[in-house]
């Protein structure tokens, strides 16, 4: 028990150990007295710290927690594959409740080895209600092509689930694959940037405002404009739309190049933007904007690229004009070579360059008037 | 300054007495008060109460520190004592007419 003493900061300990070493001789050693000590010792550490030293050391606690949080819950991911199918949506659905029965999820379940931290706590009856309802999901895409997509722990497993998926859909009529399902990829892949950030924030505000409990008058003048800094930095980037990027590539098996371009402009055109911008309840001005497709790789492919405020929506948008550009050139035969893609991450706006802007100017800030702090008789000077 | 159930009003209430060390000080306040405080709660309210110009060092050979209530120290514990025999008596009399 006399070394838990230890943990006092030194300076504390040159002033008191002798003296408290022989308290320690005198009392009964039990449980409750260590842990006296030991939460005097965490009081006489927090105390003995320059409140400045509280800001990265609980924002480093808050990371920690974050981090602890992320490594325990392991990452998801979603693989999905495209296609093409007649009949209506409610026709669609029918199919995929078909291949997502009951019998047929309990052998990709057991064949996959997947859920397997929950396997032997819950029943496969569930397991397979549950793979339904929260993991798989079937979504338009474009007229007539669909997306189904499958997600969990384990890329590979996810990769050939969503395949196994996609060819019992593809057995039924009318049913036409337009692709193998796609590597599996971590959605949505910032959310763990945000654990991590707001782990870093809580931590922050909590060093900020212990300090504030432990510091000067000046101090805590510093820890205002700081955290007004930090706030006034990541708020505004918060009321900003996130903006979602899908790609499509197709490729140029033959023919003329200039043929498609002519379809590229054709479509392209203010008055089949306007048409098209009507029909899709889109901005104009945004669509226009917004929409890039170009011949490039030497006139071998086409890019067809859509940025929009709803992810899915910037999917079915890039897929709708890829599928209208194979239709509509007939001097030339084009291949899908990358549906496109469902984004999982914004590309705008970059929140995370000025929150730690803000936290940077905080903490600069606390730091250069902590040190201007008075060393006590706790704190070695 | 200190509260009306804070350890370093207990360890400033003992040395009203006289000078003490630790555990007189902890036997003490069990005996007047009822409340065992444990060595870390102790020496945090003694460091306090140093640090404040409230109690001082007496020096001595003994390992065991005692501990004097320096004339601020006992001008502050008159004055919270005053305070908080104003809170009983009030409570006291509200309870009787009650």
């Amino acid at each position: 028990m006399r070394r838990l003493v230890l943990l006092y900061p030194k300076a504390w300990r040159e002033r008191y150990a002798r003296e408290f070493d022989a308290l320690l001789a005198d009392v009964q050693p039990t449980w409750r007295t260590a842990l006296d000590i030991f939460s005097g010792a965490m009081k006489m550490q927090i105390q003995s710290l320059r409140p400045w030293m509280l800001v990265p050391l609980c924002a480093a606690l808050g990371i920690a927690s974050a981090i602890t949080y992320v490594v325990a819950n392991p990452s998801r991911y979603e693989s999905q594959a495209l296609f093409k199918a007649d009949g209506d949506v409610d026709h669609v659905g029918e199919l995929a409740q078909e291949v997502m029965s009951r019998p047929s999820l309990a052998l990709i379940i057991v064949r996959e080895n997947l859920y397997k931290t929950q396997y032997n706590r819950i029943s496969l009856e569930e397991l397979t209600e549950r793979m339904k309802r929260e993991d798989i999901q079937v979504r338009p895409v474009a007229d007539h092509t669909y997306a189904i997509a499958f997600q969990s722990d384990d890329p590979s497993a996810v990769q050939r689930t969503t395949q196994r998926l996609a060819v019992a859909l593809a057995q039924n009529q009318g049913v036409q694959l337009l692709g193998p399902a796609s590597p599996a990829v971590r959605p949505p892949n910032s959310y763990r940037w945000r654990i991590l950030f707001f782990g870093l924030v809580f931590g922050l505000a909590a060093g900020v405002f212990t300090a504030l409990f432990t510091g000067l008058q000046v101090w805590k003048l510093a820890a205002g404009f700081g955290i007004a800094g930090l706030l006034l930095a990541v708020i505004p980037w918060y009321f900003v739309d996130d903006v979602w990027s899908s790609s499509a590539v197709i490729g140029i098996r033959s023919g003329n190049p200039a043929a498609v371009q002519k379809t590229i402009d054709d479509l392209t055109s203010l008055a089949r933007l306007k048409m098209f911008a009507k029909d899709w309840a889109i901005d104009e001005p945004w669509l226009r904007e917004n929409l890039h497709i170009r011949i490039f790789a030497k006139g071998q492919a086409v890019l067809v690229q859509y940025r929009h405020k709803n992810n899915q929506k910037a999917q079915q948008v890039a897929a709708k004009f890829a599928s209208m550009l194979i239709d509509s050139t007939p001097d030339a035969t084009l291949k899908l070579l990358d549906p496109a893609s469902l984004p999982y991450a914004p590309i705008y706006p970059n929140r995370a360059m000025p929150a730690l802007l803000g936290l940077l100017v905080g903490v600069t800030g606390a730091i250069i008037t902590g040190m201007r702090r008075r060393p006590t008789l706790t704190r070695a000077s | 300054m200190t509260r009306n159930n804070d350890p370093a009003l207990l360890v400033m209430a003992s040395l009203a007495e006289g000078d003490k060390h630790g555990y007189a000080m902890m036997e003490d306040i069990a005996a007047f008060a009822g409340v065992k405080l444990g060595p870390g709660t102790l020496y945090g309210a003694i460091t306090r109460l140093e640090e404040n110009g409230w109690i001082a060092p007496v020096p001595s050979d003994d390992r065991r520190q005692p501990y004097t209530l320096t004339a601020l120290g006992r001008r502050l514990l008159e004055k919270e004592l005053e305070a908080l025999q104003s809170v009983v008596k009030t409570a006291l009399t509200r309870l009787r007419n009650a």
